[in-house]
């Protein structure tokens, strides 16, 4: 009989040392192997730090491994800026940033929760009130529940299983998306539906009772129809725009953002909504070469985002506000299409070249894309990691999309571990893990090490998305996401 | 037989392993044997098939807090807790007394008058159908089904959620975005693993653990 594998580690009484002698292991291992041992440490390291990066994004770390990844931020970049030199870190470290303020946050709420709790046991004395609240909340309340010398009993429920369609399910309820009521009545046995319709609305009333907002997506409130992929394909196949594809695109340009996890988050792009300033901006797009098809996959898939403001200066028809996309025109020359076109045409131009390049037009865009075909402009920009947000990127897809019909160009792709890839970028990937000792020289000490709090905020915290929320709901100045979280 | 033997093995594993991401060294329930828990304690823990005893607390008070922990939107989990609600009613709220029962994501008492006027039928099976749909929790369908008094109010502090609620959402894309990112290149790096001695191997890429709880 083979004895059981052991780590030869004396003690594991927290999760950061778990993790170290896991990590030393695994070093080990690799180094066993002579010829490759950098590279498999490098491996290792990587490995290592890039699924707790995911889970972090993702948000689905334990408390333990969030005070842990914490600590482990700027080794994470190192690996991340090895792996993708071109990448923006900016973005990075801001997006890190603000899934750790998501965990310091849902810290700073387990007190009005245990608070609350206890008014239950104030207002009902003869009572044992019953809590439900996230996992997360349970040590945290169970604490507070102890300092107030509170009896209590902490239940956790079977699991059975939790799969990617109840990941889905919880992202869609916490947007505010909701279940068609139609649905529900059809789910229902044929001589329930209509009553069950009722009840269902019903349910959705309360619902909206204690949280009002819950309707609304991050972006606004949801279109009631939202486009869906065949009404787009439906729309764009149109060779001619008639006066409903004017209104849709004047007061229904919505996009579906679709991710592999089977989310669908859709926004609305246009704020101001009539057939004029559909008319205005397909006048604007093909003034500019665009043909008609195009120019409504500009808009519709949201490269172009247009409202119409007040407070403009006079002098100035309108403005382009790169973080969002948005052309911003001055309310007063709406209704004037001779004025508005060179106004769009100039912004048009400048959404979709930037600032930096301007020898980059989108007759340019059209051209080159149709010259190297679609998918490879595509993975082109992938390799240059541009990311998909980027108007440039977004300017491609729908060239690409235009031409696709004409027959794009095949890739020359290599399928590695049921992944198509472009076999240049993954020699130069595996090619940095050769290349980059400096991965390697990473302390395993330093994983299990105390951060003191006098060193807050640290290497992260005070994401400006939680600063300007902070703002927007009135609370105090930040205590900082490193000092909740480590305190915790 | 056999599957059903490994299944309960596999259930008990994954909730084992979802409750030790939130031991603390507080009072656990594998300190002391059962005969040597507090009355309360034993009255109030559930049969195994529902949910296990995390920790409890002895403290002053008479009437112990029940905090039953959530995994949001999932359909089995919350079955459990309407069915463990199910467990506690008699003993906690007996002779006809009001179940209380706060609810994370919500402020201020919530009404539930009309729901629970309707038939019993229809709202099993509209409930079962919202449950699936993650629309309502365990403990709503259990507010709606009980014949007992209840009294359902929220726990939040309303700023902070709606804070915590917007930094979620907003922050949505960019972390999808980084995500996919990092597994594309997850993906790739584990190209490296060819080489790698065979204990190794079995370790690299292979981290996704399960571990869900929901702030």
């Amino acid at each position: 009989m083979n004895s059981p594998k052991k780590l030869e580690v004396p003690v594991i009484s927290n999760y950061g040392e778990a993790e170290k002698a896991l990590y030393t292991k695994k070093v080990e291992l690799a180094q066993q192997n002579s010829k490759n041992a950098v590279r498999l440490t490098n491996t290792v390291k990587a490995d290592q730090d890039l699924a707790l990066l995911v889970r972090l994004f993702r948000q689905q770390l334990t408390l333990e491994e969030v005070q842990f990844v914490a600590k482990q931020i700027p080794e994470m970049l190192g690996v991340v800026k090895a792996l993708l030199p071109k990448e923006d870190l900016e973005e990075w470290k801001e997006t890190i940033r603000t899934a750790i303020d998501y965990y310091a946050m849902a810290l700073t709420r387990d007190k009005p929760l245990a608070d609350n709790a206890y008014h239950l046991t104030q207002r009902y004395i003869d009572s044992s009130p019953v809590v439900v609240a996230g996992g997360f909340h349970a040590a945290g309340m169970a604490e507070l529940f102890r300092e107030r010398n509170l009896s209590y009993i902490v239940i956790a429920p079977v699991v059975e299983s939790h799969t990617i369609k109840d990941e889905t399910l919880y992202i869609r309820r916490m947007l505010g998306q909701h279940v068609d009521l139609s649905e529900v009545a059809q789910e229902a046995s044929e001589n329930v539906k209509l009553a069950a319709h009722t009840l269902a609305e019903e349910v959705q009333d309360v619902t909206k009772a204690y949280n009002p907002d819950e309707t609304k997506s991050p972006f606004g409130v949801m279109h009631q129809e939202v486009a869906s992929v065949e009404k787009a394909v439906t729309t764009l196949s149109q060779s001619q725009f008639d006066a409903l594809t004017l209104q849709n695109i004047g007061s229904g340009m919505v996009i579906d953002t679709r991710y592999d996890s089977g989310v669908t988050i859709s926004r609305r792009n246009v704020s101001h909504a009539d057939e004029a300033l559909g008319k205005h901006i397909l006048t604007a797009l093909t003034a500019m070469g665009y043909g008609q098809s195009q120019a409504i996959k500009l808009i519709e898939g949201g490269v172009i985002k247009i409202e119409f403001v007040d407070g403009l200066p006079e002098n100035r028809d309108g403005r382009f506000v790169p973080e969002t996309n948005t052309i911003q025109i001055n309310s007063a020359i709406k209704d004037n299409a001779s004025r508005l076109l060179p106004t769009l045409m100039e912004e048009l131009d400048h959404l979709l070249t930037g600032e930096t390049d301007r020898t980059v037009t989108p007759r340019n865009i059209l051209n080159w894309v149709k010259k190297v075909g679609g998918e490879a402009a595509l993975q082109v920009l992938r390799d240059m990691q541009i990311p998909e947000s980027d108007p440039l990127f977004k300017a491609v897809l729908y060239a690409a999309t235009q031409i696709e019909e004409e027959g794009a160009k095949p890739m020359r792709n290599v399928e590695k571990g049921g992944h198509i890839w472009n076999q240049d970028l993954l020699d130069a990937i595996l090619d940095i893990f050769m290349k980059a000792p400096a991965m390697a020289g990473f302390n395993p000490d330093a994983m299990n090490s105390p951060v003191k709090s006098d060193q807050n905020p640290g290497p992260i915290g005070g994401s400006s998305l939680f600063d300007r929320l902070r703002g927007k709901y009135n609370l105090p100045a930040d205590a900082g996401a490193m000092a909740i979280i480590m305190a915790a | 037989m056999q599957n059903n033997k490994l299944t309960q093995i596999l259930s008990t594993l994954l909730s084992s392993a979802l409750l030790a991401t939130s031991m603390t060294p507080a009072v656990t329930a594998g300190i002391s044997p059962a005969s040597q828990m507090p009355s309360f304690v034993r009255e109030l823990t559930p049969p195994t098939e529902l949910g296990y005893l995390e920790r409890y607390y002895k403290g002053s008070t008479e009437k112990p807090i029940i905090l039953i922990e959530d995994l949001h939107a999932n359909y089995g989990v919350q079955k459990n807790i309407y069915n463990i609600l199910k467990f506690l009613q008699p003993k906690i709220a007996p002779n006809n007394s009001p179940v209380i029962l706060g609810m994370e994501g919500a402020w201020g008492d919530i009404p539930m008058d009309r729901i629970r006027k309707v038939g019993s039928k229809m709202k099993e099976a509209v409930g079962e159908i919202l449950l699936k749909e993650a629309e309502i929790t365990g403990m709503q369908h259990f507010a709606a089904m009980t014949e007992a008094p209840i009294r359902l109010v929220g726990i939040e502090d309303q700023k902070d959620y709606k804070l915590h609620q917007a930094l979620f959402r907003e922050s949505l894309e960019s972390r999808l975005n980084l995500a996919n990112k990092v597994e594309q290149l997850r993906t790739t790096i584990s190209e490296n693993k060819k080489e790698a001695p065979r204990q190794l191997k079995k370790t690299l890429g292979n981290r996704n653990r399960f571990s869900s709880w929901k702030a």
